[in-house]
């Protein structure tokens, strides 16, 4: 088969996976296992891939390389079940590598299929329990749920309108801490939780734990640019609630 | 203490379940990772409630939620990540790394370094589970389990 096509294909599964969220070694090995099916030629020195979470790399034994670039990721675990579903389904001779690109194609083009209102609903949901189990009292709810809401809802139209990293993150939990802080004063005792479940929709905490993930698995690159970001993304979080604290209370 | 533990359980489940709609998980996995990250919230904090650290209360979660969780992404035939990042989230270090930079913001200094300490070990903790669930899994339980068959696609 042409080393080409197959080099391209394996580098478009890479990317869908790395895209939504798959971590590191998952990807290489995927890759890996899509190329040693086609190609018929195992893992070697002339014929491996080079996975980091801004790009993929692979090469082949004619010296056919090339590689994709990522430049926005975040969590869409159906697409990195679809892909793996894609290659199982290869390596058992069910699919061809004409019907493999065909699919991942269509992956790549498919959009997040949950509405948004239910994203919406979910996220309030998500800030309420959050705050109940780090030792809320339910009169907090209503509080921490609207704040979890309106810091998202800010930062999702920021994100889409204007694109600029880490502001989205502080003026979203500063818009909502300031909802968070306004009913606190109406209904709420724990200004502490209420905050945190303001914040809760955005905490890196997903990027900390697979930075260290990818740090264990010697993945040095892709640790290090993850624990970047998780450590940019909570010192946003951190500045915008704290902003609200020094305009208000301290 | 058991209106201690029905929240705990119903709310940790529900944090779960919104985080997997959230992260558009497949339909037949959200309510098994509901599941999943509710056997990690209990273990974590009953432990915690018992005074261990927040170490050893990482460890041990992380371990009961990766072990469960490979074994229902074998029976489901899904990417274990379609467990392990929903299931995780009630007990994620990035609330407490935010807490840190709230603390050192305010200029409270020796409480955020205090606090800056809790997720790295709470970090650390959770990964080192999860390797060794893996180790675990792999050697002991995963030759008996028989994924599901004439899985649609």
């Amino acid at each position: 088969m042409d080393q080409d096509r197959i080099i391209e294909t394996c580098l478009l599964a890479g990317k869908i996976m790395l895209q939504s969220g798959a971590e590191t070694t998952r990807v290489e090995d995927t890759m890996e296992r899509l190329i040693t099916k086609a190609a018929g030629l195992p893992r070697s020195q002339q014929n491996y891939t080079y996975v980091t979470v801004n790009g993929i790399f692979a090469k082949m034994d004619s010296g056919q390389t090339s590689f994709v670039r990522i430049d926005h990721r975040d969590h869409n675990l159906d697409k990195v079940s679809k892909v793996n579903q894609i290659s199982r389904s290869y390596a058992e001779g069910k699919m061809n590598w004409q019907e493999v690109t065909l699919a991942l194609e269509a992956l790549e083009k498919e959009e997040m299929s949950i509405p948004l209102y239910l994203k919406l609903l979910c996220t309030s949901a998500l800030s309420g329990s959050i705050m109940l189990i780090l030792g809320g009292a339910f009169i907090d709810l209503p509080a921490a749920m609207l704040a979890g809401l309106v810091s998202y809802i800010v930062y999702l139209l920021l994100w889409n309108f204007v694109q600029v990293p880490f502001l989205s993150e502080y003026i979203g939990t500063f818009a909502g801490g300031l909802v968070g802080f306004a009913l606190s004063l109406l209904i709420g005792e724990n200004l502490h939780l209420i905050m945190i479940g303001a914040v809760v929709p955005l905490v890196p905490g997903i990027a900390i734990t697979n930075a260290i993930r990818d740090l264990l698995a010697k993945h040095y690159i892709s640790g290090s640019i993850r624990a970047l970001e998780g450590i940019l993304i909570a010192a946003s979080l951190g500045a915008g609630i704290t902003t609200v604290y020094y305009l208000f209370i301290i | 203490m058991l209106s201690f533990l029905l929240t705990h359980t119903i709310f940790s489940f529900m944090a779960s379940v919104s985080f997997a709609v959230i992260c558009n998980v497949p339909k037949r996995s959200i309510l098994t990772g509901g599941f999943v990250g509710m056997i990690g919230w209990l273990g974590f904090i009953l432990l915690q409630e018992n005074e261990i650290g927040i170490f050893r209360s990482s460890l041990v979660c992380s371990l009961l939620l990766a072990f469960v969780g490979f074994i229902a992404a074998r029976i489901q035939k899904v990417p274990f990540t379609v467990y392990y990042i929903p299931g995780i989230v009630p007990v994620v270090p990035g609330i407490t790394f935010y807490e840190a930079f709230y603390q050192l913001l305010i200029r409270e200094y020796r409480e955020s370094a205090f606090v800056l300490l809790d997720v790295a070990y709470s970090a650390v903790g959770l990964a080192s589970g999860l390797i060794i669930a893996d180790v675990i899994y792999r050697y002991t339980t995963k030759p008996f389990i028989k994924p599901k068959k004439n899985e649609p696609a």
